[in-house]
């Protein structure tokens, strides 16, 4: 049985693939943009985020705010997936 | 749907001047440069001379096809508003083409997404006439403004591109056939400041790449699988990657064979792509291309053709 990565350990790989500073050692408050993400690839993460949960973004999910650093991004799926149960 | 053929494709464009003479700032130089654009094309003549140009190209590469017999003229542009570049009238430009009675239909307000809409006025134009539309899109940047389209995707060049369209034989040397095109606006977009909504911003345009895609392959009775092709506007790879996963078609298929050279041509970058396409694919191949403007998203699906 393999072990599932955590929101969070998955949050930190795409975001190692997506940009080109490597993320996996980089503080919580690290932007995305000091990862090496362009604004298009924000986009890219929403849609594998949404994927990875199994449900859509709301409006309010779409706050500029939640896509500022790798804290609000932490926080942001802990939101969206507390609110699926 | 009728099939649409497309042939004796064509190009004028202004002369290259490489990203690092443009000024550019830092930032928008890697970013584009990263994402494969090495030049701009710069020119002289107005967007309605360089159409000319490119339409005699056309009429040339169609040798078999009597001038006359062409009924429609559909034009594409962006740039009817820069009124210094239209104060000749444009029917001497077609005058000038031989085509002085053919109708002349404007496709504007799609902007980089005219390609949809215009190839939608020559299917129908076509089916209508039963005789073949020339088809050609041209466009420039305007003195002054900013040629970098945000958030730093692309950077635009001078030129038009064109070919001619018909239901059969009489479209000369068909390479492409259109069978079908999907179109999606979302006007609301034009609302959203992107500094302050960007998310919001891009997300719309990307539903917008995902409902062009899903309509025109729908209409085509395609599936994603099916495509060889995703012919993509020429953007950074950073768009690339989303339009791809937009249109649920991996990487690997992406094509932009003239974004290095070309950068991106307003609604041209499918005009001036096509034809590469078709000499390097298989009979039958399969193409989705995705045109993409600020609140109009067009998909494309054609089929590569050795022979129609």
């Amino acid at each position: 049985m393999t072990d599932q990565p955590t929101d969070a350990q998955w949050l930190r790989l795409r975001l190692a693939e997506l940009g080109d500073a490597g993320a996996a050692g980089a503080p919580e408050t690290s932007t995305l943009r000091e990862l090496g993400l362009q604004s298009v690839d924000y986009v890219v993460l929403l849609a594998e985020i949404e994927q990875r949960l199994g449900v859509p973004l709301e409006d309010e999910d779409l706050d500029d705010e939640n896509f500022a650093d790798v804290r609000a991004l932490d926080r942001l799926l802990a939101r969206v997936r507390g609110r699926h149960g | 749907m009728a099939d649409l053929g497309l042939g004796a494709f064509a190009a004028c464009t202004g002369a290259p001047v490489a990203l690092g003479e443009l000024g550019l700032d830092s930032g928008a130089h890697d970013a584009l440069s990263a994402g494969g654009m090495e030049s701009v094309l710069v020119a002289t003549r107005t967007p309605v001379e360089l159409a000319v140009t490119s339409a005699r190209a056309t009429l040339d590469a169609a040798a078999g096809v009597d001038p006359a017999q062409i009924a429609t003229v559909v034009w594409g542009t962006t740039s009817f508003t820069e009124r210094s570049w239209y104060t000749d009238d444009i029917s001497h430009a077609v005058t000038g083409l031989g085509l002085g009675q053919a109708d002349v239909i404007g496709v504007t307000l799609g902007e980089c997404g005219n390609i949809g809409p215009a190839l939608r006025a020559c299917r129908a134009l076509v089916g209508e006439t039963g005789r073949p539309a020339l088809l050609v899109c041209t466009d420039a940047v305007r003195p002054g403004a900013s040629r970098v389209v945000a958030p730093n995707v692309a950077i635009l060049s001078d030129g038009a591109a064109s070919c001619l369209a018909g239901a059969g034989a009489d479209a000369g040397s068909v390479s492409v056939v259109v069978e079908s095109i999907g179109q999606a606006s979302n006007h609301r977009l034009r609302a959203l400041d992107p500094d302050v909504d960007g998310m919001r911003a891009l997300r719309i345009t990307a539903k917008g790449v995902a409902l062009a895609a899903e309509r025109a392959l729908e209409s085509a009775g395609r599936r994603s699988a099916e495509v060889s092709v995703l012919l993509l506007p020429n953007y950074n790879a950073s768009a690339q990657t989303l339009f791809a996963q937009q249109c649920g078609i991996e990487l690997g298929r992406v094509r932009t064979p003239t974004l290095a050279s070309h950068a991106h041509l307003f609604a041209a970058d499918v005009l001036t792509g096509l034809p590469l396409i078709a000499a390097e694919a298989e009979h039958d191949a399969v193409v989705l291309a995705i045109a993409a403007g600020t609140c109009t998203w067009a998909g494309i699906v054609c089929r590569i053709t050795k022979g129609w």
